[in-house]
């Protein structure tokens, strides 16, 4: 019996290992904290739990994934922008600064970007506008390989709690726009093969407005 | 007093009332006010009221409660509202005026009318009459029970001391804080006599027109009443020894072994200088300054027999000072200039208040367990000095015209209160917020969030479209209080409450203290998620999660968004 134990130990031991060697990090480049201290006012009518400064624990990929999402192209619900151009969402700059944010209009609004290629993904990341710790409402990401997002959907993320978007009652809390670490929201893609990312949101806790500054999609080539 | 001044005592009852008795609804139930409401529902659903020893003060309280739900119409204790059991102190707090015609014919036609004002629009006495704690009646049986003992001591009449004994009993079965009002009384006599014996006044310093077998009588009296109340009428005897019993662990709470530890002058703050920031300032500052001068009245004018409005008090040698028997009791320093309200006479009454007051003011500043209501019992008193003192003023003016002048400025600082405990119960800030429920107000102490109204709606809304309605499955966790949820969940059958997360399936709807950081809507079979943080009390949140099927089931129950 206890031989039997050590056997099943070391076999278990000896996967997790190799499973583990496989893994890295996400080498993710993040954008300074856009304010220090603690913050004034902030919102109480969310489900997002409260705002602290800690560091995000590494997420852990396969070796070899890269912002595959850098530079692509970019499209979006709404083609009259308030400010800034969609072409930013993917330009790599990620600075609270009022420069790089793109702005759209209110209502519920999306942003879709085509990787120009199929990709086994295993994180999005989303950086509204974090210059203050809001929350965005009725945040939403999915992927797919089909531009118009009617087959293959798969939904990473959705706390639309109260289904306005209609895509499905969303069961994901809200979360603050980190301004105090700067570290963007993290969805963990769990190698979901895609061409196509859209984020939807519906205003926030600071402004019917959709802003956003940049969105990564982090995964390696599906081939 | 006369029935121009009774007709004047009845307007103020009015008064009272009417700022007493409107949206008794309107602020949510505190804490103490829903364990009150659900130990009342053991007396009326399971007709199984226990005195407990540990907690939730007398008896007196579930049981009067009695008329007032047996007259809303409903036997169903579902159906009952905050009025049912909010009404019950209110008409406390209206008989404390009434209560005061007791004492009248020796405390001063003119001192009657002006404590009966105070009280009646006093912010702390409105805001504490509409409030389902044991309060309001503790301070009303004391006052019972103290001025029919005085007037049992001037006439030595058999039912002032049946009534006192009586209201003796009921202070009992009331607030285990009785001990201090019944303590501070002996002391103010026993102060009385030291104080007259040191000035070598020569009058009486109290009327002891007492007779031992009727004071026996009294003792009786209170000791029946307490019985019925403890043992639940004859149901429960055990609660005759818890009633000795509680004064263990209340001396431990009394002595700091708890969380409502304050300073020595948290109760002044909150009376005289209240302001929180972005709040107006509230002040009874006009009380404490008339009180004050009550005080110095009381103690430094000396009794005469032609001051003496009873007739039936001893005999006493009239000072130099003293006016004319034919002058009687208008006579105290009218138009005499300001000396004569230390020169004056004063019946020992004052006096005894004045010490009482003193006394009562200084236990409950040295205790360190300290919850706002309790200000009520030595507030009480001072109000009954400022009326000495109101009086005292107007009387001492000395021309018909300057008489009118101080009295007007007295009765619009009398209406000043009356708009600030207007603004307290009713009032909301410049956000719109209630100042009957915020941090702004002094009397707010611990105060149940109206965002808490929030997640009851919500979870109303969700036994409605659950299959299984008000016995779908609650669970509330918590490791601190979660009062009043119990009150405001008393429809829901199968509801329990946990102060730690129970190792069982989850329920379909689970409350749960944000301090225990549940994860359930993490949890890989996403079976669960967070509808939202609800503010229970201040730095108190609740957070709701809802199985996601029936979330979904309420959620085509919503209508839609506007962009």
């Amino acid at each position: 019996m206890n031989k039997l134990f050590f056997v099943s130990f070391f076999v278990a031991a000896s996967v997790f290992r190799a499973a583990a060697d496989d893994l890295e990090p996400i080498p993710l480049q993040l954008p300074p904290p856009a304010m220090k201290g603690t913050p004034q006012a902030m919102p109480t009518n969310t489900t997002a739990l409260p705002l602290d400064d800690k560091p995000r624990a590494p997420f852990l990929a396969p070796k070899g994934v890269a912002n595959v999402s850098v530079g692509k192209p970019v499209t979006a619900s709404d083609a009259n922008l308030i400010s800034g151009e969609l072409k930013q969402i993917t330009d790599g700059k990620k600075q609270a600064f009022e420069e790089n944010v793109v702005t759209l209009r209110r209502g519920l609004r999306w942003v879709q970007i085509d990787l120009q290629g199929e990709f086994n993904l295993y994180a999005i990341l989303v950086w509204h506008d974090f210059t203050t710790p809001i929350v965005v409402r009725d945040v939403i990401v999915q992927v797919s390989d089909d531009p118009d997002f009617k087959t293959g959907v798969t939904t990473l993320f959705n706390n639309d709690q109260k289904n306005t978007a209609g895509l499905g009652v969303g069961t994901d809390r809200e979360y603050f726009e980190n301004s105090l670490t700067g570290a963007g929201k993290l969805i963990d893609a769990k190698g979901a093969k895609a061409r196509y990312v859209r984020c939807y949101s519906k205003g926030s806790t600071d402004s019917a407005l959709n802003s956003y500054i940049e969105v990564e999609a982090w995964g390696l080539p599906a081939s | 007093m006369n029935r121009g001044s009774l007709c004047v005592l009845a307007l103020l009852v009015a008064v009272g009332l009417g700022l007493r008795l409107p949206e008794l609804g309107l602020r949510p139930m505190h804490n103490d006010e829903g364990v009150n409401a659900m130990k009342f529902r053991d007396l009326w659903v399971d007709n199984n009221y226990k005195y407990s020893p540990e907690e939730f003060h007398g008896p007196t309280l579930p049981y009067l409660t009695l008329p007032s739900a047996l007259l809303s119409g409903g036997r169903d204790f579902n159906n009952f509202t905050e009025t049912t059991y909010r009404i019950v102190p209110v008409l406390f707090g209206a008989g404390l005026i009434l209560v005061l015609l007791i004492l009248a014919p020796d405390f001063g036609t003119s001192e009657t009318l002006w404590v009966a004002a105070l009280i009646a629009v006093s912010p702390a006495m409105v805001f504490y009459s509409r409030y389902y704690i044991h309060e309001m009646l503790l301070v009303f049986f004391t006052a019972l029970s103290f001025f029919s003992f005085w007037r049992y001591a001037v006439t030595g009449r058999l039912r002032w001391v049946l009534i006192a004994g009586i209201g003796l009993g009921l202070m009992y079965a009331t607030k285990e804080t009785f001990v201090f009002a019944v303590a501070a009384l002996v002391l103010a006599i026993g102060s009385n006599a030291a104080w007259t014996r040191l000035r070598g006044e020569q009058q009486a310093s109290f009327p002891w027109k007492l007779k031992w077998n009727q004071i026996i009588l009294a003792v009786v009296c209170a000791l029946a009443v307490s019985v019925l109340f403890f043992s639940s009428f004859f149901r429960n005897a055990q609660g005759l020894t818890d009633a000795v019993r509680t004064y263990v662990p209340w001396l431990r709470r009394a002595g700091g072994e708890t969380p409502h530890a304050h300073s020595w002058a948290f109760y002044f703050h909150r009376l005289f200088w209240f302001h929180a920031v972005g709040g107006p300032i509230w002040s009874e500052a006009l009380i404490g300054v008339l009180a004050v001068v009550g005080f110095f009245i009381a103690l430094f004018t000396e009794a005469s027999a032609a001051s003496t409005p009873n007739p039936t008090l001893p005999p006493l040698q009239a000072s130099p000072s003293s006016p004319s028997p034919r002058e009687g009791r208008a006579g105290r320093g009218v138009g005499r200039g300001a000396s004569h309200l230390f020169g004056g006479a004063a019946c020992p009454l004052w006096r005894i208040i004045a010490f009482y007051t003193a006394w009562l003011t200084l236990i409950y500043t040295v205790i360190p367990y300290k919850t706002p209501w309790c200000l009520l019992s030595f507030y009480h008193g001072m109000i009954l000095l400022a009326g000495i003192g109101a009086a005292a003023l107007v009387r001492a003016c000395a021309s018909p015209g300057l008489k009118f002048r101080v009295g007007l400025a007295l009765a619009v600082g009398v209406a000043q209160l009356g708009w600030q405990a207007w603004q307290q119960n009713f009032g909301v800030d410049k956000s719109g917020a209630l100042y009957c429920a915020s941090v702004k107000n002094p009397y707010v102490y611990s105060q149940t969030s109206p965002d808490i109204l929030r997640l009851i709606n919500t979870v109303e809304a969700l036994a409605g479209v659950s299959r299984e309605g008000y016995n779908t499955i609650v669970e509330v966790i918590s490791p601190e209080s979660y009062g009043p949820l119990p009150w405001y969940f008393r429809q829901f059958t199968q509801i329990g409450y946990w102060d730690q997360i129970p190792k069982q399936p989850l329920a379909p709807i689970m409350i749960v203290s944000a301090d225990l950081r549940p994860d359930f809507d993490e949890r890989p079979d996403k079976t669960h998620l967070m509808a939202g943080y609800f503010l229970l009390r201040p730095n108190v949140f609740m957070e709701l999660f809802v199985n996601t099927k029936l979330w979904s089931e309420y959620v085509k129950t919503l209508p839609p968004e506007k962009d």
